[in-house]
């Protein structure tokens, strides 16, 4: 018993080690940060039903979703590094672990209520999950990210400090991802459950009953929450779109739904090459904070480049599989460019270079003919080339003169 | 200052025999120095076979020099003023009544493109001396500030140009068209005018060529690229103080920006795209472009509050961009101004539209034509690749070519060296000493 333990414990010290090479990441396969968020079921699961579709990331998930249906909590024994870090800490804890027992298993409730609310596409508290909260602290090593880094690291050392004063809580009673892998579980004790009632009868009150409960109340309040979120929420967000709506990522899903798809492990904001994507602070949009936003200021979204799409493992910013980067771009914009006339030198007749069209990486600029009947100049962009990547908002500094419009509006 | 009658000239091809001060100009006091009138008469154009023939003759020889410099624009007045402070004699011909070329018969007034990131002016030297002169004047230059592009008034800007090369004592002929290159082999040595007096020969040891066109390394047989590219008429409005409070919002382009006359405002034009070497898309672009302008000037005064509002004036100068560009021993390109790559044999230091870019070199090669000697090229028509088109036209640029190639031609008239072979250190030296920037 003590071996198998101690080799366990050998094998969770290997997972949390290759989490964090493929996190920095230390290996020249950057899109490999994508599988240490999407291995969690949980992650899977409510991301898959969302977006009612099976992404390469939910794939990764399957196999620990499949185990945990034969092997309970198989997951948190063998692989999970969160746990591992918290155990360390309630080892030395003087607190005994049973403290913690008459605690409701609240993070039943949470991922009930994430799941149900995933069916109506708004996935709630995905944000919660260990995995998640582990990726956050790995974006202190790039610049602007580090604030978020800061936030990541708060949360990550918040779980696993906890374990000192309660030891046992976070894993066994709040951890949604040792949740969903309880509730895998759950059909299979309920049947041998049946199974040893009807050879002894005896054992009848077992705590089914209270399950049951907790299940509806649950659930019920999930359903809620999701009706509430989806309509609730988007209502209001889209009678104040114009001053609060931010950039998102190519590939990034319609914005009801993206904050609550968005896990904030900052995979995509590290894989950024140009270096664009940033967490969203704005108080406007509390529940939107640290989902990922483009911020054009000093580099564009490259046109050769899909690296967010390729790390995003919660189908947040999803691509298509077999399409070229250029491609991706097309069919999913940022936005659209638009010109604003008042602040335009070519529309305003002045010298200008019109770098705007020089730049463009996909020729969706043109410029308006000038002649003797119609001697107007100014920039025309073409909506259906125009993939909002901002470089044309670089070129026009310091007129700006042109701004992309979030995709939708 | 020897600012030779042309009309002198003029008068002694008629009356010769009658008046004797006008019998030899070169007698005359106020004459420079090597001038010689060789012959007056000519045998005019005749038909022949059906064909106009121009009879072989003689020219007249109106002037020697050091240097030459043709065009009288924003470079040709520095070449020569730099050329002339380098300690050589130098003529400087202009085909107008003024100097400034289009940042005065333009109206170009803005300074576009002379500054880099972090509000550094780059475009330093004679052309940054007219400024502060300009400084001095009322209502000369506004928007001297780090970091903007500054407007000029263009008769102050005249004004300046004409005090600095009357200072400068430098032999000025103006009304004169260069109409050919004088060849010794390969060799510029001179140009030919047609001005009221004839045609008339310059002698040089050197020619700048600060036509804008390139008019001269061209008639030399230099190898150059011709592009098409958009021209238009600038012009100035007036009585723009006195547009009411309440007043509509005409559009932005019928007002243009400010000058330094407070109510006068410059009106730039976009233009069509005209090869503007061709006299008749000349003629075509300025006809349409007098109606343009009127039309436009009419619907603004329909402009509630902007009534008072009247066209002062159209520009002398039609506002042409670009035409020829020399394919010179350097070729300047955009991957260079982005790289920020240097030049050991770097003359001047070009600036950015809107100071958001860093500053980039423009070497000596760019100025020096590959194949014909002794003429350099300043102004829009040095050497680059399309994409440079907008970089090198611009008022600043043109003037830091043209101090670069004023003094080139200085050195390689003393050091009696084709341009091609001068000493490039000595340039540079003797470009820093009067105050160019060069990184």
């Amino acid at each position: 018993m003590k071996r198998r333990r101690r080799f366990r414990t050998v094998v969770r010290c290997c997972a949390l080690v290759a989490a964090v090479i493929l996190l920095v990441p230390l290996t020249r396969w950057t899109a490999g940060a994508m599988l240490v968020p999407a291995v969690s079921p949980f992650v899977a699961m409510a991301t898959s039903i969302a977006t009612r579709s099976l992404s390469i990331a939910a794939l990764v998930g399957l196999p620990v979703l499949v185990i945990s249906i034969v092997r309970r909590r198989w997951f948190c024994r063998w692989v999970c590094p969160v746990g591992l870090l918290g155990e360390c800490v309630a080892r030395i804890s003087p607190v005994s672990a049973a403290k913690c027992r008459r605690v409701p298993p609240i993070g039943r409730g949470l991922v009930l209520a994430s799941i149900s609310a995933s069916v109506v596409g708004y996935p709630l508290l995905l944000w919660l999950d260990p995995l998640a909260i582990f990726s956050g602290p790995f974006s202190l090593g790039h610049g602007p990210l580090r604030a978020s880094a800061w936030v990541g690291a708060a949360a990550l050392g918040g779980v696993v400090v906890l374990s000192f004063p309660l030891p046992g809580l976070w894993c066994r009673k709040l951890c949604p991802l040792g949740a969903t892998q309880e509730l895998l579980a759950m059909p299979r004790r309920i049947a041998s459950r049946w199974r040893r009632r009807s050879a002894s009868p005896s054992e009848q009150k077992a705590g089914v009953p209270t399950t049951r409960r907790s299940l509806l109340a649950m659930s019920a309040g999930a359903v809620c929450a999701g009706i509430g979120a989806r309509f609730g929420w988007t209502g209001r967000a889209s009678g104040q779109h114009q001053e609060t709506s931010s950039l998102r990522p190519p590939g990034a899903v319609q914005s009801w739904q993206f904050a609550q798809l968005c896990l904030r492990c900052g995979n995509c904001a590290r894989a950024c090459p140009a270096g664009i994507i940033r967490p969203d602070w704005s108080p406007q949009r509390i529940t939107e904070w640290l989902t990922p936003r483009l911020v054009i200021e000093d580099d564009y979204c490259r046109e050769d480049c899909s690296a967010c799409m390729q790390v995003c493992p919660s189908g947040a910013i999803a691509m298509d599989d077999c399409a070229a980067e250029l491609q991706q771009k097309l069919r999913h914009p940022i936005g659209r460019a638009e010109v604003v006339m008042d602040r335009c030198l070519l529309a305003l007749g002045r010298e200008c270079r019109t770098m705007c069209r020089e730049v463009c990486p996909y020729d969706a600029i043109t410029l308006h003919e000038w002649t003797w009947e119609d001697d107007r100049r100014y920039p025309i962009i073409d909506a259906t080339k125009c993939p909002g990547c901002g470089a044309c908002v670089l070129a026009c500094q310091p007129m700006d003169a042109i701004t992309i419009l979030p995709h939708g509006r | 200052m020897r600012l030779l009658s042309a009309s002198g000239l003029t008068a002694g091809l008629g009356a010769a025999a009658t008046d004797p001060l006008w019998a030899d100009p070169a007698q005359r006091k106020d004459a420079p120095k090597g001038v010689k009138v060789v012959g007056t008469d000519h045998p005019t154009a005749r038909i022949v076979g059906g064909k106009v023939i121009q009879p072989e003759r003689e020219l007249t020889l109106l002037h020697k020099t050091d240097v030459l410099v043709v065009g009288g624009g924003p470079a040709g007045v520095v070449a020569a003023l730099a050329a002339k402070r380098a300690g050589v004699n130098v003529t400087l011909v202009e085909r107008y009544g003024h100097l400034g070329g289009l940042w005065t018969g333009g109206l170009v007034l803005v300074v576009l493109g002379h500054i880099v990131t972090g509000k550094k002016q780059v475009c330093q030297g004679i052309g940054e001396e007219m400024m502060r002169r300009l400084e001095k004047l009322d209502r000369g230059i506004i928007d001297r500030r780090p970091g903007v592009n500054p407007t000029v008034d263009a008769e102050a800007l005249k004004y300046v140009m004409v005090e600095m090369v009357m200072e400068a004592d430098l032999d000025v002929f103006l009304h004169c068209w260069g109409v050919d290159a004088i060849m010794d082999g390969n060799k510029v040595c001179g140009a030919v005018f047609e001005s009221k007096s004839g045609r008339q020969a310059i002698l040089a040891n050197n020619v700048v060529d600060a036509t804008g066109d390139g008019d001269v390394f061209a008639l030399a047989g230099a190898e150059h690229e011709h592009r098409k590219y958009h021209a238009g008429l600038v012009h100035r409005l007036g009585n723009l103080d006195r547009v009411g409070k309440d007043a509509g919002r005409p559009d932005g382009r019928f007002l243009g920006n400010r000058t330094p006359v407070p109510g006068v405002n410059w009106v730039n034009m976009h233009g069509p795209d005209v090869d503007a070497l061709d006299v008749a898309e000349l003629t075509s672009l300025e006809l349409n472009a007098r109606r343009l302008i009127w039309k436009n000037v009419e619907q603004l005064r329909k402009t509630p509050g902007y009534e008072n509002v009247y066209l002062m004036e159209t520009a002398p100068q039609l506002g042409v961009r670009i035409t020829r560009v020399l394919n010179g021993l350097h070729t300047l390109k955009m991957s260079d101004v982005e790289a920020g790559t240097r030049f050991p044999d770097v003359v001047a230091v070009g600036g950015a539209w809107n100071g958001n870019h860093q500053e980039w070199q423009i070497p000596y090669g760019a100025l020096v034509p590959k194949d014909v000697d002794n003429v350099l090229a300043a102004g829009r028509c040095v050497s680059g690749e399309r994409f440079m088109s907008d970089l090198i036209r611009v008022i600043p640029n043109c003037f830091i070519t043209g101090h670069a190639a004023g003094v080139a031609a200085a050195v390689a008239a003393k050091d009696g060296c084709t341009v091609r072979d001068v000493e490039v250190p000595k340039v540079q030296k003797l470009l820093r000493e009067q105050e160019a920037y060069l990184g």
